[in-house]
């Protein structure tokens, strides 16, 4: 372990720093909010702390708040679903087509990256108002004007703008997945007679896999911890954790409320990423029990 | 004929998709874009006739040339740090022979795991009690600590293509450890710095969800300005800031593609995987 090819010594130096600035910017303070969220701590005159559980126990007994979850994680599911089905396909071109402009198509699917949520955001509530041209474009389709439903403040309005965003994130894994994958495994299926959709189910789609899950994870985690387009796009209506933690911190100024929202956030995200990971091993273990049963 | 027939409809349907993709992509930032030479005085399409007033007059307005000039700051300061912080870190990382190696690495790749918003909270907690947030200082701790790892990350993909022999023969000409870092080992993963700066930059830039926490009413950057705006106006001069907004990131994309070329593996050792 450590290979001595940089010949440059001092690594408690280097890493200094960085650990520094983790342990005083982030640790540090976590672990004080954590403590914090089991306070009952209001910012402003000092009262005596007592100890509650009910920032943590509202999310399971209220029921408004219990829909907020399920809001929140249903949320990450139909945008990781989303960004699934839009982003393989094009993965798919990305790394097994060629064409004329495909650097440049590459470039202009990486601009939401750069740009960020709000300015997006900004750009999808001009869209889907009842002022916004997708109005205006079924007005023209014959909706008479007091049909056109509205598009905002919705749940799909909300998916579809973090698509946006997100969509190069499920892409790029998946991508390099296929790019992983050596051209004569196709090849071969194709020579010993595998139509070109039987290739791809058969050859590709499971090696491809891994990307797949590292892609929908990554999507999942991002989306349920959105907060500009549930609280721009949504509104009131679509309030998701995030939203809540927020108004809990600047306008009921409850803090510990706040602080046991983003550790819950935490926690949905650890499972998120820690599941699938038990279940890909426990599949794996099936598979070697069912191989040695067999014989 | 059939199959011509066929490979003919696959080449249409795969243009109408791409096709597709590209419009569903561009179409926020291009009626934003749109929507900041409006000259009517609040949203509304069709735009009612093309003025630049939004630029000339209502950008000069408000505060948000302060908002601008916070975020630009930031976005040099925190990525400049960053940098230095998270090519060390990489350094010792990658070379350092001790145990406990994964823990560190651990470690220091996990600000990218925790929900920013709860990073948010954190830092506001105990950065009010110290009386030190809502300040400039406040943002900058909370934007290093969200792009340093990023640095770290993209840095450390690029070590292992380093010559093995490279540093080690500087080493026997005589070199010592300072200059066979500084003038040796440094411009040999140049890319990989300035792809990190830019990301960082980038970052801080468009960084709302832990720069929400750490703002005051005077000290604030510019995409947090515009989602407090957001709620309260329709005027057309929010669409005008959020073009420059777009300008400056995608400027800063332009620069990274020279720099690297944006092919997707590039950007893919910078997004946020967690596996």
């Amino acid at each position: 372990m450590g290979r001595r090819q940089l010949a440059i010594p001092g690594w408690v130096v280097q890493i200094a720093p960085a650990m520094l600035l983790i342990a005083s910017l982030m640790a540090a303070p976590l672990a004080i909010v954590a403590i914090l969220s089991f306070t009952t701590f209001r910012p402003g005159p000092a009262e005596p702390l007592q100890f509650t559980t009910d920032h943590y126990s509202r999310w399971f007994v209220d029921p408004y708040y219990r829909d907020v979850v399920i809001r929140t994680v249903w949320l990450g599911l139909a945008t990781s679903t989303a960004c699934l089905i839009v982003g393989y396909p094009l993965a798919y071109i990305f790394a097994r087509l060629s064409f004329r402009g495909r650097a440049l198509l590459m470039f202009v699917m990486l601009t939401p990256l750069f740009i960020g949520a709000v300015v997006r955001s900004l750009g999808w509530v001009m869209i889907l108002d009842r002022t916004g041209p997708v109005a205006v474009l079924l007005e023209a389709m014959g909706v008479p004007e007091g049909d056109v439903p509205q598009m905002l403040y919705t749940f799909p309005a909300v998916v579809i703008s973090l698509v946006n965003v997100l969509l190069m994130f499920m892409v790029l894994p998946i991508y390099s997945s296929i790019r992983g994958i050596p051209g004569t495994l196709e090849e071969a299926g194709r020579t010993l007679g595998a139509s070109p959709f039987k290739t791809w189910a058969k050859v590709t789609l499971p090696l491809s896999v891994p990307g797949i899950v590292a892609g929908w994870i990554l999507v999942f985690v991002l989306s349920i911890g959105s907060f500009v387009q549930p609280r721009v796009i949504g509104g009131p209506s679509q309030h998701v954790l995030s939203t809540i933690l927020y108004r809990d911190f600047s306008f009921s100024l409850d803090w510990p409320a706040a602080a046991a929202a983003g550790i819950l956030l935490l926690v949905i995200g650890i499972f998120a990423v820690v599941l699938p990971r038990l279940v890909t091993k426990r599949v794996m273990q099936w598979d070697v029990e069912a191989e040695s049963m067999g014989g | 004929m059939a199959s011509q027939m066929r490979r003919i409809g696959l080449r249409v349907a795969l243009i109408a998709f791409l096709t597709l993709m590209v419009v569903f992509i561009l179409a926020p930032s291009l009626i934003v874009a749109g929507m900041s030479l409006n000259d009517g005085a609040y949203f509304s399409f069709p735009p009612q006739g093309i003025s630049l007033r939004w630029y000339t007059e209502g950008l000069f307005a408000r505060g948000w040339l302060d908002a601008l000039a916070l975020s630009l700051g930031l976005g040099v300061a925190s990525a400049s740090i960053a940098c230095v912080i998270g090519v060390a870190a990489a350094i010792g990382l990658f070379e350092g022979a001790f145990r406990g190696k994964a823990v560190a690495s651990a470690i220091l790749h996990s600000p990218i795991l925790v929900p920013q918003l709860l990073l948010g909270i954190a830092l506001a907690f105990v950065l009010t009690r110290l009386t030190w947030n809502g300040t400039p200082a406040s943002l900058l701790a909370g934007h290093i600590l969200v792009t340093a790892p990023f640095v770290l990350r993209l840095v450390l993909g690029a070590l292992p293509g380093v010559p093995g022999n490279l540093v080690p023969a500087a080493r026997t000409l005589g070199a010592s450890p300072t200059t066979a870092l500084v003038k040796v080992l440094l411009p040999v993963i140049r890319p990989a710095m300035v792809s990190g700066w830019i990301f960082a930059f980038v970052i801080s830039f468009d960084n709302v969800m832990i720069s929400l926490f750490l703002t005051s009413p005077r000290v604030t950057t510019l995409p947090v300005k515009i989602l407090s705006t957001m709620d309260q106006s329709s005027d057309p001069t929010i669409a005008a800031i959020s073009t420059v907004f777009m300008i400056v990131a995608i400027g800063m994309m332009l620069v990274l593609n020279r720099v690297v070329g944006l092919q997707f593996e590039s950007v893919r050792a910078a997004a946020a995987s967690r596996n």
